[in-house]
């Protein structure tokens, strides 16, 4: 924005009408701006001008009298346009004739009739006679690929497509090549298209040449209805459009300019649409008779949670317990924390921001305010320096991840990447660093003593806050040997890093699962709080520190207090005057203490201290390493309430499962990492008699005898927003993306800072080495999948269904595993069968495998660690991502071949 | 006067020479249901969907006919035929006769010709629902009523008399995009589904 100021305006001429613009705008830009039509096929806002399909050309008659290309022609000082001159007009139409000789009739069964610029363009300013003769193209379309289809006659060459993949998605997966005397647009070397499937190639297409494999034939334009709505596979909260014929969903399309996207979508988003209409959506409500799950009125099943729960609550309130996830709603998780705090009244309450970023969103809470990440996406864009710490951005947050891309594009290597795996960012050009799997606290240890030690510390920040200075570096005085040993990498590699990182005057930090998920993972976000802060980018407009959250709406859990250590408005449980606030607004008088994390309540379940639970949109069963201890502890249960779309594994050690509708089937908000609140829409039919997870949880509290009625969500969202004003403001980002206050910076520094730096730059314990488990088994993010609803996508687990363990190419070999083979993995825990596949993104002595399969065995290898007493007043809990395991050719590898 | 005309009762007489001048004229009035008139090539009666030579469907679910509908009586829901990558068709097909107000733009729309208007205007029946005609019960209109429906399509100037074959269809009629038989895909052997067993009802 602030660039912009200085810029000159030109009064330019289009059509008669004056107007002024910017120096350096284009005759489209100011021609749409004045509400004129130029067609276009190759032109994209966000892209620079291609100027391949000429279609644009207009006249201009001052200074000069000559044709233009309007899409990539900066507008001169006086300069007069005219886009409708009989010339213009006779261009136009000789284009569009000679584009008709070659493009075949398919107009009926194209799945771009009428929505085609081909078309419109035709009928608008083509001639009905064409005077040039006909030869249509006639090349096979091809359909090889999962998802897209390519029919090259429909081609009109403009390269937009080509032009997308490589300079937004870049990932450079098409081009054109000839085939005889046509063109023909696809992957290269006429192989078959196996990319990252965003889709945004066929987004970009003017015409009908790249269509979705999964829409073909299913709908007209016409028929559509559209319903703009949030995404509900990651953090990243992309908008898009909904579009569905009858009820029945046929599509996504993404929305030019909106959301934090602005038009991009990545795989899931784009073609993950097939969980809502699943035929194994649960339609009505369910009870347990015996060891079965019978289908019951929601009367009976409402009544039977009300008085499995009132039992329980009967032998005190904290026997009750309450677990949310991140697939729910704003104002579904604001209704069920008050659900279980007031009406219940207990302190037990957590969510899946315990396997997801507790710890980072916590210390961002604690140390900076702010709640989310600190930097909007447009901050990303926007940045001299980017570092990625344990984040493997594209995968993890796609759209994130563009932006990021988008920072790669000015040069220098403004990305530096510090991983376990070569990752995507890595390979398009950033500076790395390839650290061992689970090494992420040593790592960043090694990074502050590097900006410690070589003086990189940014002068405003020594001079001003000497002290806190003083406390980071007394506790950096170990050597380096302890940082190389673990991590793997060396002085100067990090060094560098450091040095690149510290000199940038826009420097962000992106701290991702591996860092906030990790044992010690409040240390390890803590200590890139200490790096921001250092180098000043705490301060720095445009520049800070930021942890990605996974969830959709795992931002909505923190902001509206579904942890044990917050409470509504992101607050910490501790802080008084915001208990007394929340105990106020709902009338109620709130626990005393702290209720206990997720992992503990699962210990109190199993000695019979809680006898009730409540657990919606997550599946702690299916969905998380070691799901088998979590069912003991759901089994030993008096009684289990359920709310979810499918029976999960959670959902089937249930004595009671409520359907509830999905994210197209109902109204409310989500809140994306950067802290947007965005709205969703009912767009289509719901299955059966599933209902909305506010009228659940509504009705649930009725049949306890304490009524919260509620005439919408809305009205919903427009009570919890006064507990969490963050919820009052649709869309904008909630971040501090203009940096932290100096109050709340020395607010941090004088209290809780020195306190917690107790201990802070401990490094954790080694993984004990086991000397036959030589590999290191890492459960990390792949971008086909996330969440809990991604397998239940046909269309995504057609694209990959997330069940292959990635291994290293080089070892691989040595191994005498080839691709497909299944292979035996054994950990200290068990051992499980798998398909292997080599990657070459996975380094040697690690084993990569999805955290999001399905396969229940492999997650079932890696541990569940309590850290309990670690850091601060409440216990804390994480999830190890990383165990020691080793690997064989499995004894059934001949049968399968 | 009066008196002489109420005696000879020459009103009577006057309109009795009316009634034998008629009686030499040839009738015009038919004997409905019994007899019926002869309809003429291009009248717009019940709709009906055609077939190629093969029996496989003319359509090819392009709604474009939908699209087309002024009284919005007409619902396509397309889909890839199962099994025929990129072959084209409509999985249903509904047409609410009841609500047709026999425009003919319908078939004016269609690219393939498969729409086409027989010279039946005899739709009453005892139930409504029996007006909505669905996939199966055009097809079967288009069989028992197929030579009504070319002299339709003739008519109307929208076919040369061959009903078009699939090759053969005119420069500026669609032809199927190629299958690509050399990535997988099957060369269809038709355009549609194969015919099912009709069951031809009568139209009452
Ligand atoms: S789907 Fe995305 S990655 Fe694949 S070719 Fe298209 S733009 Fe490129
Ligand atoms: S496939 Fe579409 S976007 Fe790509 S060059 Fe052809 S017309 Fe342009
Ligand atoms: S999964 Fe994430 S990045 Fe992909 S479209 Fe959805 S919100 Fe956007
Ligand atoms: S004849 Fe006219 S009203 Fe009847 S279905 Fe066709 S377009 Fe609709
Ligand atoms: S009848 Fe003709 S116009 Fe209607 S959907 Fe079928 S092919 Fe298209
Ligand atoms: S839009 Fe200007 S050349 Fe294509």
């Amino acid at each position: 924005m602030s660039t912009a100021t200085k810029v000159a305006t030109i009064t330019v001429t289009i059509n008669g009408q004056t107007t002024q613009v910017p120096k350096g705008t284009r005759i489209i830009q100011a021609a749409q701006q004045l509400g004129i039509e130029i067609p276009t096929f190759c032109y994209h806002p966000r892209m620079r001008p291609n100027a391949a399909c000429r279609i644009c050309t207009v006249e201009v008659v001052k200074p000069m009298n000559k044709m233009f290309m309007a899409c990539s022609t900066e507008l001169m000082d006086g300069m007069e346009v005219l886009t409708d001159s009989e010339r213009t007009l006779k261009d136009r139409q000789t284009n569009l004739d000679l584009l008709l000789t070659q493009h075949p009739l398919d107009c009926p069964v194209c799945d771009k009739g009428g929505e085609c610029k081909l078309q419109d363009y035709s009928v608008k300013y083509g001639s009905l006679e064409n005077p040039f003769a006909t030869q249509r193209k006639d090349f096979p379309e091809d359909i090889r690929s999962v998802a897209l289809d390519f029919n090259s006659n429909r081609c009109v060459l403009c390269g937009a497509c080509i032009q997308i993949c490589g300079d937004i998605q870049m990932v450079d997966a098409i081009g054109f090549s000839k085939r005889g005397f046509i063109t023909v647009v696809g992957a290269p070397m006429g192989e078959a298209l196996d990319c990252e499937f965003c889709g945004q190639c066929m987004d970009v297409c003017p015409v009908g040449a790249i269509t979705s494999r999964f829409a073909k034939y299913k709908y007209r334009p016409w028929q559509e209805t559209t319903t703009l709505t949030t995404c509900t596979y990651c953090g990243c909260g992309c908008q898009y459009d909904l579009r569905t014929v009858d009820g029945e969903i046929s599509r996504v399309t993404p929305v030019e300019g909106v959301g934090p996207g602005q038009g991009s979508l990545c795989v899931r988003g784009h073609f993950g649409y097939h969980f809502m209409d699943d035929p194994r959506r649960l339609t009505r409500p369910l009870v347990r008779r015996g060891d079965k799950l019978v289908e019951t009125t929601w009367d009976e099943a409402l009544t039977e949670a009300a008085r499995g729960l009132a039992r329980a609550k009967a032998g005190g309130a904290n026997r009750v317990a309450g677990i949310a996830g991140g697939r729910m709603t704003n104002e579904e998780i604001y209704l069920f924390s008050r659900l279980v705090r007031d009406v219940l009244g207990s302190p037990h309450l957590d969510s899946s921001l315990r396997y997801g970023a507790i710890n980072g969103v916590t210390v961002m809470q604690q140390a900076l305010g702010v709640t989310g990440m600190m930097n909007s996406f447009d901050d990303l864009r926007r940045a001299d320096s980017i570092l990625l710490v344990g984040c493997d951005i594209t995968q993890e947050a796609p759209i994130c991840g563009l932006a990021v891309k988008e920072a790669i594009k000015k040069g220098e290597k403004p990305v530096l990447v510090a991983d376990s795996m070569k990752t995507e960012i890595m390979k398009l050009g950033a500076a790395r660093l390839v650290y061992a799997p689970g090494t992420e606290v040593a790592l960043i240890k090694g990074l502050v003593k590097a900006v410690v030690d070589e003086g990189l510390i940014d002068a405003d920040v020594a001079a001003k806050y000497p002290r806190a200075v003083e406390a980071i570096r007394a506790e950096l005085s170990g050597t380096y040997k302890e940082i190389e040993t673990p991590t793997g990498l060396s002085k100067a590699d990090i060094v560098a890093v450091a040095r690149q990182f510290a000199s940038a005057r826009r420097a962000v930090i992106l701290a991702g699962p591996r860092v906030t998920g990790g044992l010690k993972g409040k240390s390890a976000m803590a200590m890139l709080v200490d790096l921001a802060f250092l180098t000043g980018a705490l301060t720095t407009p445009g520049a800070g520190v930021n942890a990605i959250t996974m969830e959709n709406n795992e931002l909505g859990l923190a902001l509206l207090g579904a942890a044990p250590e917050l409470l509504p408005g992101g607050r910490g449980w501790s802080d008084a005057t915001a208990r007394a606030q929340v105990a106020e607004a709902w009338n109620c008088t709130l626990p005393e203490h702290a209720g206990d994390t997720m992992m503990d309540m699962f210990e109190a379940m199993r000695e019979g201290q809680i006898n009730a639970a409540l657990i919606s949109g997550t599946d702690p069963v299916g969905r998380t390493p070691a799901g088998a201890k979590v069912a003991e502890s759901l089994r030993a249960l008096d009684c289990l309430v359920v709310a979810d779309l499918f029976l999960t594994e959670t959902a089937k050690c249930a004595d009671v499962v409520f359907p509830v509708r999905s994210y197209a089937e109902m109204d409310g908000t989500f809140t994306n990492m950067e802290g947007r609140v965005q709205e969703i829409h009912s767009a289509m039919k719901a299955p059966g008699k599933s209902r909305p997870g506010v009228e659940v949880w509504s009705n649930l509290a009725r049949a306890l005898d304490h009524p919260l009625e509620y005439a919408s969500a809305a009205e919903v969202r427009a009570e919890a927003a006064r507990l969490a004003p963050q919820l009052a403001t649709l869309g904008v980002p909630n971040g501090a993306s203009a940096g932290v206050s100096v109050p709340t910076l020395e607010a941090w520094l004088q209290g809780g800072y020195l306190q917690t730096m107790n201990h802070r730059y401990d490094l954790p314990a080694k993984l004990n080495e086991a000397s036959e488990h030589n590999f290191r088994l890492y459960l990390g993010e792949l971008l086909y999948h996330s969440g809990s609803m991604s397998t239940y996508n046909w269309g995504l687990m057609k694209i990959n269904a997330a069940n292959e363990l990635l291994i290293n190419p080089r070892e691989g070999r040595k191994l005498g595993i080839r691709d497909g083979d299944r292979v035996t993995v054994t950990s200290q825990l068990g051992s499980a069968v798998v398909v292997a596949r080599a990657d070459s993104q996975v380094m040697p002595g690690t084993l990569f495998f999805p955290r999001h399969s399905v396969n229940a065995e492999m997650r079932n290898l890696v541990q569940v660690v309590v850290g309990s007493q670690e850091e601060g007043a409440v216990p804390l809990s994480c999830l190890e991502r990383v165990t020691l395991a080793r690997v064989a050719a499995s004894a059934e590898a001949g049968a399968s071949a | 006067m009066g008196l002489i005309k109420t005696v000879f009762m020459t009103e009577l007489l006057m309109g009795l020479k009316i009634v034998f001048m008629q009686m030499f004229k040839p009738y015009c009035t038919l004997q409905y249901p019994h007899v019926k008139h002869p309809i003429p090539d291009g009248y717009r009666g019940l709709m009906s969907l055609l077939r190629y030579e093969d029996g496989s469907e003319r359509c090819v679910g392009c709604s474009l006919c939908e699209a087309a509908c002024p009284s919005n009586c007409i619902k396509v829901v397309s889909d890839e035929v199962p099994g025929q990558p990129l072959v084209r068709y409509a999985r249903e097909y509904y047409l609410d006769i009841s609500r047709c107000v026999f425009c003919g733009f319908c078939t004016e729309a269609c690219p393939v010709d498969a729409l086409a208007m027989t010279k039946v205007y005899e739709a009453s029946v005892y139930d409504r629902r029996e007006l909505m005609f669905d996939k199966r019960k055009l097809y079967a209109l288009g069989e028992q009523f197929l030579e009504d429906g070319k002299a339709y399509l003739v008519a109307h100037g929208m076919d040369d008399g061959t009903l078009y074959p699939r090759e053969g269809l005119g420069d500026n009629r669609y032809a199927f995009p190629p299958v690509d038989t050399a990535h997988g895909g099957e060369q269809p052997e038709q355009i549609g589904l194969t015919r099912e067993a009709l069951e031809v009802e009568e139209i009452r």
